[in-house]
């Protein structure tokens, strides 16, 4: 594959599998990838297909005893992070690449006020920097030392005087940004005071408020009841376009993505089956996958149709597959789909797929 | 983990044994036995004071001697003798083998032990569960009562009761007793307010149960796991207590012995010779480690479930 | 704030519980009376001690005898204690408390502090053999019995390497220090006077120690298995993600939430402390409440057993609040929720 530089992230024949006593499990296998900038990418696919596994990687979050990157590589901004040492790797968290979880109740710290929890964001980020942040108050000067790598034990308290004020400011005008109503308020609440769509907020505040280049978010909307979901959403589509930074949404929900991203990648089994943009995904969907994905979504007509689900079930990630995995459901397989496994090429401008129905 | 319960019944709990007992199940618990170390350690060790409490016990009744020397005749050594061939824990001061006292000593624990750990779960669950289900004042009583007895150490308490008693291994276990079963009551009636909003619960009582039925044929048994891996772990505790209060001399009336008994006794030559208190601790000690281990072990093991 | 005081209002209640459980334990299942409150020389002066009976309403039905304890005790009253030559009661427990409290608080700090330090190691290295040697460590100290561990401590320290002294709570040919708070440690650092303060800390290393080894065990297992389950919640992943240090996120992020959990068990601690310091006071000559009780014991001095079993209780009671309080201080739910 080519890497120019327009590409913020490019995965590399990924394949990671996670190992237990008796088994492996082949979580992504082979993957490639490629991720612009400034892009508002989806990555869709059902309950283990692998996309919360690709997310983790690339943040570099995969709890590596079980899990075992085999192959492959992944570069960001021309450095491939596999073969950094963990505590380059980190450098890279938070500030370059973030992320958001799917369950906004639990991934605050409870004790800590919100206030604290993005301050703290923000002096990792200047940290980085190396900050030439004055250092005027007692509590700065503990916790700032310039171009130290030194990251702060303690969340500086919010207070009125000097640097406290300042990072105060920014922590209000993260909380702006995500257009939460009363940042005042919020401010210095708890996460237990808040509600499920207020804490996703906070989280994504928190999280661009680092200015990371790419911000993924794993099903940041399950949680949620539909109301809140929509708002959420809204507020990623529109911040793609007041920040810099590139998202990237795993879910497993098609008509979610459908609303917000730009491109939308179809995983299945640990492979990338079908990438387009969204428009060619939902007009002319390709990988029999895909179709079926779209004839799941209920539709808003009259028709009164029958919900199609695909039949079958997903296959052993355990067991060595050979040739395409998605045979067994396959309305369309054919006889050299389970002798060979299909590889993703470019069948028209920014569509790919992975399927024989459209060559080798 | 609970794979393979194919039925439709959400009642994956003792009560409803053939999902409860499901092979998966059982192979999941054979695999944590195997490899848990500790709980056959402990298991080991608690064998061997049992085995030893039977014999003992069987052998005193029977008036046959199975330690080395009579436990209570004195001079069968030189007095003070440090430990040796012929005495392997060494003598006491008045001639007597401290081994065979040891070992007579055995049962003693052993039974208060079990006998008021038994009577505080039996107790425990019943009121437990029934101050759970019935609510109102026998709940707010029961919650009040064990609030006061928490407030009160078990040792302290054991001793008034004791003092006025009297002393003997009888009194003790009585007073133990009396005063061990609130923590089972106010863990069973925890455990109970759990489960009793369950399905299978209101399943029952819709189908017009009696509440006595309820408790018993479901509650109970649900809520009995937790509550015998706590008992499990809560022996050594009652051993502790038990083994201080011999101590105190409360227990055992001398020549007769008694491990806690026998350390207070010996304390006074642990200058000249300081294995004499040593191994009756060491030997509480044990049976409490070895109650600990079994009781971590089953608490691993029944997670499996 | 309704939180403590409703917990104010139980332990107020616990507390009456108590006395009327214990005094209705010594006045009905104990032999006489009157030899049980004027203690076993009674019997040998009837008329004396009928008039004294009289006097102290011995010979009255329980009820009437429970009203007179109760105000009794409201004034400071705790009757006179048999076996300390008819000294009252509150005036022992005014001279054996303050030393009782010096090991107490010695041995709660150790115990949290080794606690907690070896949970944190056990959690970090779990499975290594430093956390199985640790967990041997603890296992061996819950096990024992406090006289056991005093005994062991004694004959390892004192006698076969004379490293602490085995009895008394100072050094008496050091001059003591002036009461002022009458808890001799403290009044002796207000004072500046270090020399009684050094030996009256080496008089409480080794019963203090005892105490300890007991009671850190529970609170290794408690941090330790804390410590595993919040080092894998959702928020420490989150500060994981923001780029944060690994023990940043361990220490500011996962004790900071196990922490709470330990503040349940210091007042199980008390109780077992408490109980420990009846054989450890025994056994290195420590002129505390545990040596009362111990003493009281064995003579059958009812007042005196009643009245430790009551500030026992009380000192139960007052660090289950103290543990509520820490409670509302460290979790923001429960104190805004």
């Amino acid at each position: 594959m080519e890497t120019n530089n327009d590409n913020l992230l490019t995965i590399s024949d990924l394949t990671i599998a996670y190992h237990s006593k008796n088994a492996r499990l082949l979580a992504l296998d082979k993957t490639t990838v490629e991720i612009k900038k400034n892009s508002f990418v989806a990555i869709v696919g059902e309950s283990g297909c692998g996309k919360s596994t690709l997310a983790l990687a690339i943040i570099g979050l995969l709890a590596i005893p079980p899990a075992k990157v085999e192959t492959g590589s992944i570069e960001y901004k021309s450095v491939n992070l596999t073969a950094l040492r963990e505590n380059d790797r980190r450098q890279y968290r938070g500030t370059e690449i973030a992320m958001i979880f799917q369950e906004p109740l639990t991934s605050l710290n409870p004790v800590y006020k919100v206030g604290d929890q993005i301050a703290e964001a923000i002096v990792v980020r200047e940290q980085r920097k190396g900050g030439e942040i004055d250092p005027e108050t007692q509590v700065m000067q503990k916790v700032y030392k310039v171009n130290a790598p030194e990251i702060p034990s303690r969340i500086p308290r919010i207070r009125r005087s000097g640097l406290a004020r300042l990072l105060r400011e920014e922590t209000l005008d993260a909380l702006k940004r995500v257009r939460i109503a009363d940042p005042e308020q919020v401010i210095d609440r708890y996460p237990f005071e808040l509600s499920g769509g207020m804490r996703q907020r906070v989280m994504i505040a928190m999280a661009l408020a680092q200015k990371p280049a790419l911000l993924i978010a794993d099903e940041p909307t399950t949680a949620l009841d539909v109301t809140t979901q929509a708002q959420v959403l809204k507020l990623m589509k529109v911040l793609m376009d007041e920040v810099n930074t590139s998202i990237l949404l795993i879910s497993h929900d098609l008509a979610v993505a459908s609303q917000v991203a730009d491109r939308v990648i179809v995983m299945y089994a640990g492979d990338i089956v079908e990438d387009a943009g969204v428009y060619d995904m939902f007009s002319e969907p390709m990988h029999p996958y895909s179709k079926g994905l779209l004839s799941c979504i209920p539709s808003g007509s009259k028709d009164k149709a029958r919900l199609k689900p695909i039949p079958g079930s997903v296959p052993n990630l355990a067991e060595e597959q050979i040739g395409c995995k998605y045979v067994s459901r396959c309305p369309s397989a054919m006889n050299i789909c389970s002798g060979k496994k299909p590889r993703l090429i470019e069948v028209k401008p920014n569509h790919k797929v992975a399927c024989f129905l459209y060559g080798e | 983990m609970l794979s393979g319960a194919k039925s439709d019944d959400d009642d994956l709990s003792p009560s409803n044994p053939s999902a409860y007992l499901s092979a998966d199940r059982m192979r999941a618990v054979l695999s944590s036995i195997r490899s848990n170390g500790g709980a056959l350690i402990g298991a080991s060790i608690v064998a061997v004071f049992a085995l030893t409490s039977i014999v003992v016990f069987v052998t005193g009744i029977l008036h046959i001697q199975i330690t080395p020397y009579n436990p209570l005749k004195q001079d069968v050594g030189p007095p003070l003798a440090a430990p040796s061939l012929a005495h392997i824990m060494g003598t006491d001061q008045l001639g007597r083998d401290v081994f065979s006292r040891i070992v007579t000593a055995t049962p003693n624990d052993f039974s208060v032990s079990l006998v008021v750990i038994g009577f505080s779960l039996i107790i425990g669950m019943i009121i437990g569960s029934y101050a759970a289900f019935n609510g109102g004042l026998l709940d707010e009583a029961l919650m009040r009562v064990t609030d006061i007895f928490f407030a009160i150490p078990a040792l302290v308490l054991a001793m008034a009761i004791g003092i006025a008693l009297g002393p003997g291994i009888t009194n003790m276990t009585i007073a133990l007793m009396i005063i061990w079963w609130p923590p089972y009551a106010r863990l069973a009636r925890g455990e109970a307010l759990k489960i009793a909003h369950q399905n299978y619960i209101e399943a029952a009582r819709l189908s017009g149960s009696g509440r006595s039925k309820i408790i018993v044929g479901h509650a109970l048994p649900n809520i009995s796991l937790t509550l015998i891996v706590y008992a499990s772990l809560d022996v050594g505790t009652v051993i502790l207590v038990y083994a201080g209060l011999s101590y105190l001399g409360l227990a055992v009336r001398p020549p007769l012995p008694d491990w806690g008994e026998m350390v207070s006794a010996y304390q006074d030559f642990m200058l000249s010779s300081p294995w004499l208190p040593f191994f009756p601790g060491l030997i509480i000690a044990l049976g409490v480690i070895g109650f600990s281990m079994l009781g971590d072990g089953l608490r691993d093991i029944l997670e499996a479930f | 704030m309704s939180f403590i005081l409703r917990r104010l209002f139980l332990a107020i209640f616990v507390l009456i519980g108590v006395v009327t459980i214990t005094f209705i334990l010594s006045h009905s299942l104990g032999g006489d009376p009157i030899v049980a409150w004027l203690g076993k020389s009674a019997s040998l002066h009837p008329a004396l001690a009928k008039a004294y009976a009289i006097k102290y309403h011995l010979t009255d039905p329980l009820w009437v005898q429970y009203y007179y304890y109760i105000t009794g005790l409201l004034q400071g009253n705790f009757g006179f204690s048999p076996s300390r030559g008819f000294v009252p009661v509150t005036t022992v427990i005014g001279q054996t408390l303050p030393y009782t409290l010096q090991i107490e608080v010695f041995a709660i700090i150790v115990s949290i502090v080794l606690g907690v330090v070896l949970g944190v190691i056990a959690s970090r290295y779990r499975h290594t053999a430093a956390d199985k040697s640790i967990r041997g460590f603890y296992l061996a100290g819950i096990s024992s019995p406090s006289f056991f561990i005093a005994l062991v401590l004694l004959i390892v320290f004192t006698f076969e390497f004379h490293l602490l002294p085995s009895g008394g709570a100072a050094d008496p040919t050091i001059q003591a220090p002036r009461i002022i708070t009458d808890i001799p440690i403290v009044d002796a650092l207000i004072e500046g006077n270090f020399a009684y303060l050094a030996s009256a800390l080496q008089h409480v290393i080794l019963p203090g120690m005892a105490l300890a080894l007991g009671t850190f065990g529970v609170v290794v297992r408690i941090l330790r298995s804390s410590m595993l389950d919040v080092m894998k919640s959702n928020y420490v992943r989150t500060a994981r993600a923001k780029g944060l240090k690994e023990r940043t996120v361990f220490f500011k992020h996962g004790l900071r939430n196990a922490m709470i959990s330990v503040i349940t068990l210091s007042s199980l601690i008390v109780t077992w402390l408490i109980t420990g310091t009846i054989f450890v006071e025994n056994i290195f000559s420590y002129p505390g409440m545990g040596q009362y009780v111990f003493t009281a014991l064995i003579a059958q001095d009812y007042p005196g057993i009643l009245a430790t079993t009551i500030v026992f209780a009380i000192i139960i009671i007052l660090s289950n609040l103290a543990a509520d309080i820490l409670y509302v201080i460290v979790d923001p739910q429960i104190r805004l929720g």
